[in-house]
């Protein structure tokens, strides 16, 4: 092998690096951001079901009964 | 010079010439207003260690040293030993930091170094928003999808393959060390990398210009030229994120499992210091066991106060010092 493949050789395998290097810490910031993600879609689906005009309106209706609101908890995180 | 300027000045406006002075009274009351208010915040600062002290000041001299020494927390028998809980908060801020830092840094790398322009700040929005979900509101989530699928999938393949160590040893309950650890480090990450991510961008672009004209591909200018320059302010960020983990409090509650013990498996629940706070304070009914509360929020605090003390220092010596020797 003559020094000037050997060259180009080492070259392209520092810039594979650099694209390595890359594409790692882009992986990583999918993986800072991945919770933001889950947390989101987590509460929306399990939450959105619940939201109606009653839900900002109404007080807590008795365990067991169907329906109410969380007015009193809007309220006082509000105030 | 300034008898030439005076004159002019009485020569245009005479009126003017005549008046007194401008007062100076505004720029003093200011001076001393904000002074007052900045020196209200050590003021607080002192006052809630002092608060604490006093809360706290028989449990002290009854138990002594004992109470950070010993691992019976018995609030019938009026046994405090704070260390399980010690234990627990050094323990899960250790593995949220083993998390948290190196995706923190290399995501701060990615956004200040190797990511392409237009990508960079809807990123850096969606982790300001990370750091805006309410605590309580991860901890639910903590409790309803993180631990059943840590419990299901990362945890067993964890205990497969290092099983034979005592950190991963044991049954799997679910709530535990490690997913305590997990969800700080969730909590942390933004502000590692958004602190880190200011570092970087304090590295002057000297530096790198100076990388580049050597022929350096993007990694080596961001190995050699801004990471080892930066290297100092990045601990100091480290620290900043170690001051933030041992003190949080709700997300961590509601999936560490909250039992007082100490054991070497990570897969077993434990109890932090702000933990024990939040969970036990409604139900202190005795003066001794509000006593010793108040003695672990007066141990957190200290340890808080130190760290973050430690971090500022770090964080200043990448600013003050450092750049010109650094260049050559």
């Amino acid at each position: 092998m003559n020094m000037q493949t050997q060259r180009k050789d080492h070259h392209s395998w520092r810039k594979f690096k650099s694209a390595l290097i890359s594409g790692l810490t882009f992986c990583s910031a999918v993986l800072v951001i991945a919770p933001l993600g889950l947390v989101f879609f987590y509460v929306l689906k399990s939450g959105v079901g619940a939201v109606n005009l009653e839900f900002f309106t109404q007080l807590p209706k008795p365990v067991g009964v169907a329906g109410g609101g969380m007015a009193n908890a809007i309220v006082g995180t509000l105030e | 010079m300034s008898a030439v300027t005076v004159e002019e000045a009485d020569a245009i406006h005479p009126a003017q010439a005549r008046m007194s002075p401008p007062s100076r009274f505004g720029d003093k009351a200011f001076y001393w207003l904000t002074l007052s208010m900045a020196f209200t915040v050590v003021l607080l600062v002192i006052l809630i260690g002092w608060q604490l002290g006093q809360g706290s000041w028989q449990a002290i001299q009854k138990f002594g040293f004992h109470f950070v020494a010993t691992s019976t927390w018995d609030p019938v028998a009026e046994q405090y030993g704070a260390l399980p809980f010690i234990y627990g908060t050094a323990i899960s801020s250790l593995i949220a930091l083993l998390i948290a830092v190196p995706l923190s840094i290399a995501t701060a790398v990615y956004l200040t170094e190797l990511a392409p322009l237009w990508i960079r700040q809807p990123i850096v929005s969606l982790i300001e928003m990370l750091a805006a979900i309410p605590s309580v509101i991860l901890g639910l989530w903590g409790i309803f999808v993180m631990i059943p699928w840590l419990r299901d999938h990362p945890f067993p393949f964890l205990q497969r393959i290092l099983g034979w160590t005592p950190f991963f040893s044991g049954p799997i309950y679910g709530p535990c060390m490690l997913a305590g650890g997990i969800i700080v480090a969730i909590m942390v990450l933004p502000i590692i990398t958004s602190v880190s991510r200011e570092i970087l961008r304090s590295v002057p672009d000297l530096q790198r210009e100076a990388a580049y004209a050597l022929g350096a591909t993007r990694w080596e200018v961001t190995r050699i030229a801004v990471l080892s320059y930066a290297r100092k302010g990045l601990f100091g960020a480290v620290i900043l994120g170690l001051g933030r983990a041992l003190g949080e409090t709700m997300a961590v509650t509601m999936v560490i499992g909250n039992t007082p013990q100490i054991a070497a498996s990570l897969f077993k629940p434990g109890y932090t210091l702000a933990s024990v706070i939040a969970n036990e304070f409604t139900e202190a009914t005795t003066d001794m066991y509000l006593q010793a509360l108040f003695e672990i929020g007066l141990v957190l605090f200290g340890v808080t106060i130190l760290v973050n003390l430690l971090a500022q220092l770090l964080l200043k010596t990448i600013t003050a010092g450092a750049a010109p020797d650094r260049v050559q």
